[in-house]
């Protein structure tokens, strides 16, 4: 690890990871899916808000995690599983954020989405909303 | 020939102020949206003395009994055909066009259309008040528990601002333009929640109580947002008719959790992802019953709204719609 002495943090893990690919090429490459909690017994209105309200194709889960309840949907590379939960709280923090095409706040206006619109980052244009459980939801226009 | 009455009065949404028509709540204010189609009564009349055979909408069971003689089988049915006794036979049927148990003040709409097809029978002519106040006397006469709102929407129609000393009711018809009419018949959607609420024993506990406590702020809350949806509502100003829906529903919850259904939540949650105004469960609440929200304002989401809420396998969008009319009659000779 004396090689490492000096480093920035970034240039370190850069350093762990060629490291590490070399001896052995296994590296997280991107995310695979996205996990939302909702309260068990909710799948109906998840669906009607993921699937209906915001677009989202819901995909079979396989048989046996489709007998746990919940729900996947899908868009495009996006993958969302709705996750049933017994001690449901919503996220009010940790959130996803999907990445919209074309006009944000035409797509936001004509659904009546409650919106509120984040400005801190001026190279984005996004906003965030609340899913039906109280989740919160980043929406960036792509 | 044979007389045929056939009578229809509308039920009620979004009952802001409901709880506090009741006699343990001291005075009362409720505001109330009269809707059609509400319940029924179709009485054909027969030859003198003969019984009363009574025919139940909902479930098609029939029987017959002599007036005075009550079998006991539909309490509530029977003690208003008691209520305003007719001197001859009758087959009368019953029903509503809205799933029992919906919290729609259905019972009460009955009575009121019962009792004003029997009346009309007799060849009286009772006044809406009257009606109602028969309405209620029929169900606290048999020791139920009844508030008197219902009675009132059913036998008036409309838009109701009633003041309550219970059981004197003052009322006032709340004027509504015809663009507030258009808009109120776009973006009020009645959710049934699946199942009829069924919540008596849970209501009984409430109001027990309520009478001990008397948590007079409550109730001040909820007469509060009556009186502000009947300003909003005069005004043509859904922004606040929808805040004052939230408030009441809020209110009914600090009365008791439980008045709040899980179902009713999450129907609740998604209104309100989908940009609703408002939302209140009808009537006394519990688990089931009916919830009315109040739509956003822009037709695209308007219909994502309506289009989500289809999605719900459980519940279903009732189609109902404004009555500016109460309680009526048409007698038509039909031939045998």
């Amino acid at each position: 690890m004396d090689l490492l002495q000096g480093l920035r943090c970034d240039q370190m893990y850069t350093s762990i990871i060629q490291v590490n690919s070399a001896a052995n090429p296994t590296q997280i490459v991107a995310l695979d899916h996205v996990q939302v909690a909702i309260p068990v017994g909710s799948e109906d209105v998840a669906r009607a808000f993921y699937s209906g309200v915001l677009g989202l194709c819901e995909v079979p889960k396989p048989p046996v995690m489709a007998a746990r309840g919940g729900a996947w949907f899908e868009a495009g590379t996006l993958k969302l599983h709705v996750g049933a939960d017994h001690s449901f709280n919503p996220a009010r923090k940790a959130h996803p954020a999907l990445l919209v095409g074309g006009d944000l706040a035409a797509f936001v206006a004509e659904r009546s989405l409650p919106a509120t619109w984040s400005h801190d980052n001026p190279d984005v244009i996004a906003c965030h909303i609340d899913d039906p459980f109280g989740n919160r939801i980043e929406l960036v226009q792509a | 020939m044979t007389t045929r009455i056939r009578t229809t009065a509308p039920v009620r949404v979004a009952d802001l102020g409901g709880w506090t028509d009741t006699w343990f709540a001291g005075a009362g204010r409720v505001c109330s949206i009269a809707v059609e189609p509400g319940a029924y009564v179709d009485i054909r009349l027969a030859g003198a003395g003969g019984p009363i055979t009574l025919i139940v909408g909902s479930t098609g069971e029939r029987y017959s009994f002599l007036v005075g003689e009550s079998p006991g089988r539909h309490p509530l049915l029977e003690a208003a055909v008691a209520a305003m006794p007719i001197n001859m036979g009758a087959t009368i049927e019953v029903g509503a066009d809205v799933p029992p148990g919906s919290g729609l003040g259905t019972s009460a709409a009955v009575v009121v259309a019962l009792l004003a097809g029997l009346s009309t029978a007799r060849g009286m002519s009772l006044s809406p008040d009257e009606l109602a106040a028969m309405a209620h006397g029929v169900e606290t006469g048999l020791g139920w528990q009844s508030g008197v709102q219902d009675q009132w929407a059913a036998a008036f129609g409309g838009v109701n601002d009633l003041a309550v000393d219970y059981p004197m009711v003052t009322r006032r018809q709340v004027e509504i333009d015809a663009e507030t009419v258009g808009e109120l018949g776009r973006r009020l959607m009645t959710i049934y929640l699946g199942k009829p609420h069924d919540s008596s024993q849970l209501h009984e506990e409430v109001i027990t109580t309520l009478a001990m406590a008397h948590p007079g702020s409550t109730f001040r809350r909820l007469r509060e947002a009556a009186e502000d949806g009947a300003r909003a509502l005069a005004m043509g100003d859904f922004h606040r008719l929808g805040a004052a829906m939230i408030d009441n529903h809020e209110a009914v919850r600090q009365l008791h959790p439980g008045l709040i259904g899980k179902q009713a939540d999450l129907v609740i949650g998604l209104a309100r992802a989908c940009g609703a105004l408002g939302w209140k469960m009808n009537g006394a609440g519990g688990d089931g019953g009916s919830i009315t929200i109040l739509g956003p304002h822009m037709p695209h989401a308007l219909s994502a709204l309506r289009q989500s809420l289809g999605l719900l396998s459980e519940c279903h969008v009732l189609d109902l719609m404004y009555s500016p009319h109460g309680v009526r009659s048409t007698v038509t000779e039909i031939e045998d």
